[in-house]
């Protein structure tokens, strides 16, 4: 790990799906200890870029870099960027009927610690990570995210954060579909994680500025069609909840209707 | 080759008619049961050898079995088995077809529950032998069950009284030692009326040459419950042909489980004849094939009586070049009111060279039906699934490895009995290549 190093750094990211381009040239720099609020209208992008990310088999990288503590992660399968500290907290996390989350969680732990932890070691820690959740022990015998609610399934997501302690936590949309009291429990996890040192970078993509209350933000962003069309402090979030991003993109000459090309937005934001 | 000579060939050497004769004279039989036995084998030689024209061989060809020349397992001496759990009511060790030992718990014994051979029972219990055997099977059924029925050797025999429960599970521990034999299990489970059983068979070891060719009898009287477990592990190479079916009394109800995992050919049957009105039958099976592994089993969940429960999930993973086939018939009587009969066949192809065949059949002779559901799927992993796997730092044939798991984790979930339970997932998990460290699931 070299210390110098940000912890993430996107270069002029360009990202398709099924042949259709999707991100348009994104750069970002997450350092370490920094929390950066990712923002942005639906279908902007922000799912791409943490998918992307993590190596997402769906998502092909056509041009620009994506570097992990100093070193490009881009032919790096999933696990491996796991494994190294990359995490991702799903916007929708995916079932998986017949494993339980116990199971799961044993193996992944493994896994990312890279050891067998004792059966006992493991146990302590996620009841005690389960308490701090406020969730209930039963769940640890559910099966992973199989009929749980919405906001059950970003409770389970901090719960892995919170286990795993990565160096880069990509959290998409983990305070939707939360109630007043489970978002303030999942803030309080992601502060937890967030004051750990090692310190973590943390890229919280949201919609909402009540998250921001509760996690404050050193840098935000908004990202429209595939690019980062703005970057500043916490007051851009707070512009963003007032005003809508129509003001953003009329601020920078960019009209919200249908035809402008990601080049046309590009020269707008540059 | 034509079918005639084909059909000699399993009759032929140590399975000829002679053969017939010396069993029944070795065990000192009674007259009724060496004419059965002769009467059957007669079947065996004069039943066409199957072809593949045949619905039930339409995709794995007979011709395939290793069934000539193949010699009588030598005898064997007594032995101890290795030791089956202490929660058990009884355990039977049988080493090729010879039970070399057997125990069942004074407790069970003094409630009148009947633990051990067919032979022996043949000579304690010959009511309910005369009776029972090849009542729910018969020898004219195929040129295997004929065979069984004419050359099995001491068999599993359970017998429980009218309303005695047996509160743990009793074990079956079935060995197979060398090759190129012929095996021939046999099993009858008589439960009288408001009886209560649980049984789990292993089979475990032979290699290739070994040629099993078993049959199950399930009789339960009305109010009976029997959960019936085979835990199928032989020995690479084992080929085994099977036919197990229960017949349900008035509200009796069955569970039969089968975990596929050995051998490199398992066929068989798996049916209910569910007779008596409001008897359920359920039908449970895992399966996880690799390299040339071939399982193939064919169901059903016959309703015959009135307001009759049938529930069946057979989930097979597949890697390599492993095949499965299910073919699986739901049939309501005409007689049969309200009956209520679900059928589900997954299949989880782990490559591109794995194959799965399914046919979930309906066969619906009444109009009053109150439920009838049928589905079957054949696919490879969920690719979200495993991106959410790899995402949490498994690498890819771990995460593979977690679900499967829980593919079939969903079928052994339904296994009522904790320790059956255990012992049918360890052995899942041991065809997995994971071992897991006690209590940690
Ligand atoms: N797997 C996919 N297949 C096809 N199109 C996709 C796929 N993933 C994303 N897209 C498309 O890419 C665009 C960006 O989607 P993305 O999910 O990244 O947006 P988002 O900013 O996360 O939106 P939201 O705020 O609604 O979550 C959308 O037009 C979406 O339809
Ligand atoms: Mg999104």
């Amino acid at each position: 790990m070299t210390n110098a190093s940000p912890t993430l750094e996107v270069r002029d990211l360009h990202v398709e799906v099924a042949g259709k381009p999707i991100l348009n040239g994104v750069d970002l720099i997450v350092n370490k200890g920094e929390i950066h609020a990712l923002m942005g209208p639906n279908g902007s992008g922000k799912s791409t870029l943490a998918n992307t990310l993590m190596g997402h088999p769906k998502y092909t990288v056509t041009a620009g870099d994506i570097r992990f503590e100093g070193e490009s992660v881009l032919e790096w399968t999933a696990d491996q960027r796991a494994r190294a500290g990359m995490f991702l907290s799903f916007q929708y996390p995916t079932a998986i009927p017949g494993v339980t989350m116990v199971n799961f969680l044993r193996h992944a732990l493994n896994a990312r610690e890279g050891r067998d932890l004792p059966v006992r070691e493991f146990r302590t820690r996620l009841m005690d990570t389960m308490k701090q959740l406020k969730m209930d022990q039963q769940f640890a015998r559910r099966y992973v995210n199989e009929g749980f609610s919405g906001g059950e399934k970003k409770r389970a997501e901090i719960l892995q954060l919170q286990l795993f302690k990565p160096s880069i936590a990509i959290l998409d949309e983990t305070d939707s579909g939360l109630d007043v009291d489970a978002l303030r429990v999942v803030a309080e996890g992601v502060n937890q994680v967030a004051a750990q040192e090692p310190k973590p970078g943390i890229l919280l993509i949201t919609h909402y500025y009540r998250i921001l209350n509760l996690i404050q933000p050193d840098v935000a962003h908004v990202l429209v069609r595939g690019r980062i069309v703005k970057t500043g402090g916490r007051e851009l979030a707070m512009e963003v909840e007032n005003h809508g991003y129509e003001r953003i993109m009329a601020e920078l000459g960019l009209t919200a209707g249908e035809g402008d090309t990601a080049e046309a937005l590009h020269a707008a934001a540059t | 080759m034509t079918q005639s000579l084909t059909a000699r060939r399993v009759t032929a050497g140590a399975f000829d008619r002679e053969a017939v004769a010396a069993l029944s004279s070795l065990h000192g039989e009674p007259g009724w049961l060496a004419e059965r036995r002769l009467a059957a084998w007669e079947l065996a030689d004069r039943l066409p050898f199957p072809s593949t024209y045949e619905r039930a061989w339409k995709y794995f060809d007979p011709a395939r079995l290793n069934v000539e020349g193949l010699r009588a397992p030598a005898p064997t001496a007594p032995s101890t088995p290795a030791p089956i759990d202490a929660a058990s009511a009884g355990w039977m060790h049988v080493l090729n077809d010879q039970a070399v030992s057997t125990h069942l718990s004074p407790v069970v014994a003094e409630q009148g529950v009947v633990f051990g051979t067919l032979a022996r029972a043949a000579q304690e219990s010959p009511a309910l032998m005369q009776r029972w055997l090849g009542a729910v099977i018969t020898p004219d059924e195929g040129i295997f069950p004929a065979l069984n029925s004419a050359l099995w050797r001491e068999g599993v025999f359970l017998y429980v009284p009218k309303d005695i429960k047996v509160e743990h599970p009793l074990h079956v521990l079935l060995t197979a030692e060398g090759d190129g034999i012929g095996l021939l299990p046999r099993v009858l489970v008589v439960l009288d009326r408001g009886a209560e059983a649980s049984l789990v068979v292993e089979q475990r070891g032979g290699e290739a040459g070994v040629f099993v060719a078993s049959v199950a009898e399930l009789v339960l009287a009305d109010e009976a419950r029997l959960r019936y477990h085979t835990i199928q592990e032989w020995g690479t190479g084992v080929q085994e042909v099977y036919h197990q079916r229960a017949e349900l009394g008035r509200n009796a109800r069955v569970t039969q489980v089968t975990a596929a995992l050995g051998g490199s050919v398992y066929k068989g049957w798996v049916e209910a004849s569910i007779r008596g009105a409001g008897a359920t039958s359920e039908i449970f099976g895992v399966a996880y094939g690799t390299g040339r592994q071939y399982f193939d089993v064919i169901t059903t969940q016959d309703h015959i009586g009135d307001h009759t429960v049938s529930d069946l999930l057979v989930k097979a993973a597949l890697k390599d070049r492993a095949q499965s086939s299910y073919y699986g018939l739901t049939r309501v009587g005409l007689g049969a009111r309200m009956a209520d009969a679900n059928q589900e066949d997954r299949n989880l192809l782990l490559s591109d060279r794995a194959k799965a065949n399914a046919d979930p059949v309906l066969e619906i002779l009444t109009s009053e039906v109150a439920r009838c559901a049928h589905g079957a799927s054949a696919g490879p992993v969920d690719p979200e699934q495993l991106f959410y796997l790899e995402c949490r730092g498994l690498p890819r044939p771990q995460a593979e490895q977690l679900l499967v798991e829980g593919f079939l984790g969903e079928v052994t979930g339904r296994i009522t009995d904790p320790s059956v339970r255990e012992i049918v997932g360890a052995a899942v998990l041991r065809k997995l290549g994971i071992e897991r460290e006690a209590g940690a699931g």
